[in-house]
């Protein structure tokens, strides 16, 4: 038998009792203590060290999924805009009449907002008046 | 960016219970650096690196995504993180190997660093012999151990009751622990394996 044959024999017999030695929690606990070391000191590192993961993983899913969300919105604007081509003229009417009547928070402003170009109007319009918006092109088209 | 790890291993992560597989985990790892340590491998892990490091590299690399971790397929955390940390063990002795020219295949060794491994190799194939050579049984589970059986398989082959053979899993274990603990190839309590 070849020199790293033999090693794998010890190896597999030193793996498996490894694992015999970490069954549960309490033999663990038992063999680390055997072995001088402190398993509530482990346990307390252990936990505070995965907490941080926990966090750092929370906070990297959110970020993504606040990226995914305006990339889809960027692209919600970009259909409607090119829709909006083919109203010519009439296109700001349109997008003027809908943020008067659904986002009236923009009346105060509103003479600023007659100064302003489809492609900005677009951007002003939240997500839920983009999606109609377009949904209603779209069915005219047809 | 992409999602890190799916909305499911979030939700299998969070309800873990990390009170005790975090021990498991270390305590695994300190017997395989230690293993690796009675064999001269290493008198420490390379790269400065400590068991402790890999058990949270292993922990960490699951959370980032690294690993992608399928619970519906290995549904025991502790089982995939073992074969994380096993799989981090081998590479960085692999590496380092590579780097510094450290040789880990035998063939490769000079002088009395050839010799030390021998020596080791051979002291703990005769200490893991003489462990069970009083007891049939035992050492039935011993050589099915090293040729890779399952308890299941060693309970099968040689007609012993499967929880026999966790039994003298157990006993095996005890008698080779006493007897590493005080051979001379073990160096584990000078090693900065044992303290990370």
């Amino acid at each position: 038998m070849t020199m790293d044959a033999r090693k794998q024999r010890l190896l597999n017999l030193l793996d498996a009792l490894a694992h015999d030695a970490c069954v549960d929690a309490e033999s663990a606990e038992k063999d680390l203590r055997d072995a001088g070391l402190d398993p509530d000191e482990i346990k307390k590192q252990g936990v505070r060290f995965v907490q941080g993961l926990q966090k750092e993983l929370r906070l990297r899913n959110a970020k993504v999924k606040r990226q995914q969300k305006e990339r889809a919105l960027s692209e919600l604007r970009e259909r409607t805009a090119e829709r909006l081509r083919a109203y010519g003229g009439q296109a700001k009417d349109i997008l003027l009449k809908r943020l008067r009547l659904h986002q009236p928070e923009f009346n105060l402003n509103f003479r600023k907002l007659e100064a302003l170009d489809p492609e900005d109007l677009v951007e002003i319009l939240d997500e839920i008046e983009l999606l109609k918006l377009l949904s209603e092109m779209e069915e005219d088209s047809r | 960016m992409e999602e890190v790890v799916s909305s499911t291993v979030q939700e299998h992560l969070d309800s873990e219970d990390w009170d005790a597989l975090y021990p498991r985990l270390f305590s695994y790892a300190r017997r395989k650096a230690n293993g690796l340590s009675f064999l001269k491998e290493r008198s420490e892990l390379p790269l400065g690196r400590t068991y402790k490091d890999l058990v949270q590299d292993a922990i960490a690399k699951v959370f980032r995504g690294e690993r992608n971790w399928n619970p519906d397929k290995n549904p025991d955390l502790y089982v995939y993180l073992t074969s994380v940390i096993d799989s981090l063990f081998s590479g960085l002795l692999n590496r380092s190997g590579h780097r510094n020219r450290d040789p880990l295949d035998p063939s490769e060794m000079e002088g009395s660093q050839k010799s030390d491994y021998n020596d080791c190799l051979k002291a703990l194939e005769t200490l893991v012999r003489d462990t069970s050579s009083d007891d049939e049984n035992l050492d039935d589970v011993r050589q099915g151990i090293e040729d890779g059986m399952s308890p299941g398989e060693i309970a099968d082959f040689f007609g012993i009751d499967v929880k026999e053979v966790y039994n003298l899993k157990r006993k095996l274990r005890r008698r080779i622990d006493r007897k590493m603990k005080t051979h001379p190839c073990n160096d584990q309590w000078r090693s900065s394996l044992a303290n990370p």
